[in-house]
């Protein structure tokens, strides 16, 4: 048969190939930037890209309406886009694992309040939410990773629920009560291990929402405030120059675009690659 | 095996107007109604019944393994001198397992499908034991070659997908004997296996209960099972206990008409009958028994008696049970 173009071993790869690289220019920013990030420069305002007609070496990205350097930008920026993406995943993933597996494994009374708490939370939206806690709170990374961690519980939730639901009627959990292990020691040993794959495929395709959610939030203003280089901030201030200065916008998007694209090539990697359905060809 | 005095006089397990009720939204329905039995030990007590008998119900009432939340369990389990039934949760796990454990039906699904064979054999000993994990893997390979397993110590990385039914099987019963228990129930051991593989893991039940001197309450609907294996039967009917005796009793000459038609249903290889019996009828739905005996509009014995009062369970013949009010005469022959 055929191998597909794009196989579960290439997705992977490539996904955290790229990542690795934005990581590591996150980690290293300061030796790799050339500029300081909020240097503004009045003589050097918006100057375009090197391959462009106009741009110099110095500015490999150009410069923004302060003649702040790009590249340098985007480079720092992508240290709040990755802690804020991976922070707040892992927040919401440990709120909803808990929360499923109790609700999934107690039933009864337990589960009617989580899982119709989480109904109610859906059925709220998101901005709102962000909006009201940035208002009380201010914006910070900090508050920017609660408010999306506390905002993206529910899938999780759902999940795990749903998982525990069905692997608590199997006899396997059954035989584990009859040879005397506890209500914990099941959730532990038997429920959640058979719950991880699953969570990870889903945890991994999270962090590139969330990082959208994080660009979408600064674009509004409810990020972190302007002076910050953050990707949806350098976005933010790229659409009202749109037609003056493209590149401002292009740059800070193709990076979103960029890590978003790798994260879900990751994420379907990884789904391929755990799916039970599909292990065994592969592994 | 203990002498028979003995072991009479003091049963390892005695059920007690045992009675479970489930609760399904306003409605209570008894899954099993005052059923009681002894288990003495070193013994084999087989629970026959068909589907819906309360034969597997029973089973998780004495594993106390029904949820509190659904089930309601009343009457006396006595096992080694404790009340099971009163037996406050925390000390309940720690008899599972070490002193009492079950074979499932299933080796397909018992078995955690991405944890080792020997990491899943460990998990008692540890439990229980406490055994280190170098102490514990030690054991389990013992109890895989106990359990008649080729290559133990290879087998305890391998994961339940790797081996065939009857090897899953024998790996749950290696991991029901790996704390030397006092009583396993066994609930069905080897519906879901081939007709060779039964009679090897019954053979190696058989081996295992002489050599650890094991009680087992074997719960089958196969008659040959039990007439193979155990030493008493109580046949189930409808959530009721309906004849209880010593195996060559029941079989000899059966004093219920359910156990008569039972009987009756098996066929005759070697005889001149040339179609199956079956029992006309069929079981009545728990939410809506009869008022007197369950099995009476099945019954061609019965009479107006028995479809007002429920029999209760009374000495037809010393050693012999069973709940009728005009039981099947005791010169009535039927050959299994």
């Amino acid at each position: 048969m055929r191998r597909r173009l794009f196989g579960k071993r290439f997705k992977i790869v490539l996904g955290a190939g790229i990542l690795l690289c934005i990581c590591l220019a996150a980690i290293f920013a300061p030796y790799l930037a050339p500029y300081d990030p909020y240097q503004q420069s009045l003589v050097r305002r918006l100057k375009p890209p090197a391959f462009m007609d106009g741009g110099s070496l110095r500015n490999l990205l150009g410069t923004d309406n302060y003649g702040r350097d790009l590249l340098s930008r985007l480079i720092y920026g992508s240290r709040i886009s990755i802690l804020v993406g991976v922070a707040s995943m892992a927040l919401s993933c440990t709120l909803g694992t808990v929360a499923g597996l109790f609700a999934g494994f107690k039933g009864g009374r337990v589960e009617q309040v989580v899982m119709r708490f989480a109904d109610a939370h859906s059925a709220f939206p998101d901005i709102l939410l962000a909006i009201i806690m940035t208002a009380a709170l201010g914006g910070s990374a900090l508050n920017l990773i609660l408010v999306l961690g506390i905002s993206g519980w529910m899938v999780y939730a759902r999940l795990v629920f749903g998982l525990t639901r069905s692997l608590r009627e199997r006899s396997f959990v059954e035989a584990a009560a009859s040879y005397g292990g506890s209500d914990r020691y099941i959730v532990f040993r038997h429920i959640l291990p058979q719950v991880v794959p699953v969570l990870t495929v889903v945890a991994t395709l999270q962090v590139a929402q969330m990082i959208l959610q994080e660009a979408a939030l600064s674009f509004l203003g409810l990020g972190l405030p302007p002076p910050a280089a953050t990707w949806g901030n350098i976005l933010a201030e790229g659409r009202d120059r749109l037609f003056g200065a493209p590149w401002i916008a292009h740059t800070s998007g193709l990076a979103i675009i960029l890590v978003v694209f790798s994260v879900n090539m990751l994420g379907n990697g990884l789904r391929e690659a755990l799916d039970p359905k599909a292990a065994g060809a592969g592994r | 095996m203990m002498p028979a005095a003995l072991s009479e006089a003091t049963p390892l397990l005695s059920v007690r107007d045992l009675t479970v009720r489930f609760r399904s939204g306003r409605e209570t329905v008894t899954a099993i109604d005052r059923v009681s039995f002894d288990v003495p030990r070193g013994r084999v007590l087989g629970l026959v019944g068909e589907s819906g008998s309360g034969k597997s119900v029973t089973a998780l009432a004495l594993m106390r393994l029904l949820s509190p939340d659904m089930a309601e369990i009343a009457g006396e389990v006595r096992f080694d001198g404790r009340d099971l039934v009163a037996l406050p949760e925390g000390e309940m796990r720690r008899v599972r397992g070490r002193h009492l454990s079950m074979i499932f039906q299933e080796p397909m699904t018992s078995l955690n499908p991405i944890a080792s064979i020997g990491n899943q054999i460990c998990e008692p000993l540890r439990l229980h034991l406490g055994l280190g994990r170098k102490a514990a893997r030690d054991r389990a390979a013992e109890l895989l070659a106990m359990v008649a397993i080729p290559e133990p110590r290879r087998r305890l990385d391998q994961y339940p997908h790797e081996l065939s039914g009857g090897m899953r099987q024998r790996v749950v019963i290696a991991m029901a004997i790996a704390c030397e228990p006092r009583l396993i129930i066994a609930d069905e051991p080897t519906t879901a296996l081939d007709v060779t593989t039964q009679a090897q893991i019954l053979d190696l039940l058989r081996d295992l209960q002489s050599r650890l001197g094991m009680a087992i309450v074997m719960i089958t609907h196969d008659l040959g099972v039990v007439a193979e294996f155990a030493d008493h039967v109580q046949v189930m009917y409808a959530g009721r206990g309906v004849e209880r005796a010593a195996v060559r009793d029941v079989f000899g000459h059966p004093r219920h008409p359910y156990t008569g038609g039972l009987l009756r249903c098996i066929p005759d290889f070697d005889g001149d009958q040339d179609r199956l019996v079956g029992i006309d009828g069929t079981v009545p739905s728990l939410t809506n028994l009869p008022p007197g005996c369950a099995y009476a509009p099945r019954c061609e014995r019965a009479q107006d008696d028995c479809r007002i009062v429920v029999p209760d369970l009374e000495a037809v013949a010393p050693a012999h049970r069973a709940a009728c009010f005009h039981p099947l005469e005791f010169a009535r022959e039927v050959s299994p």
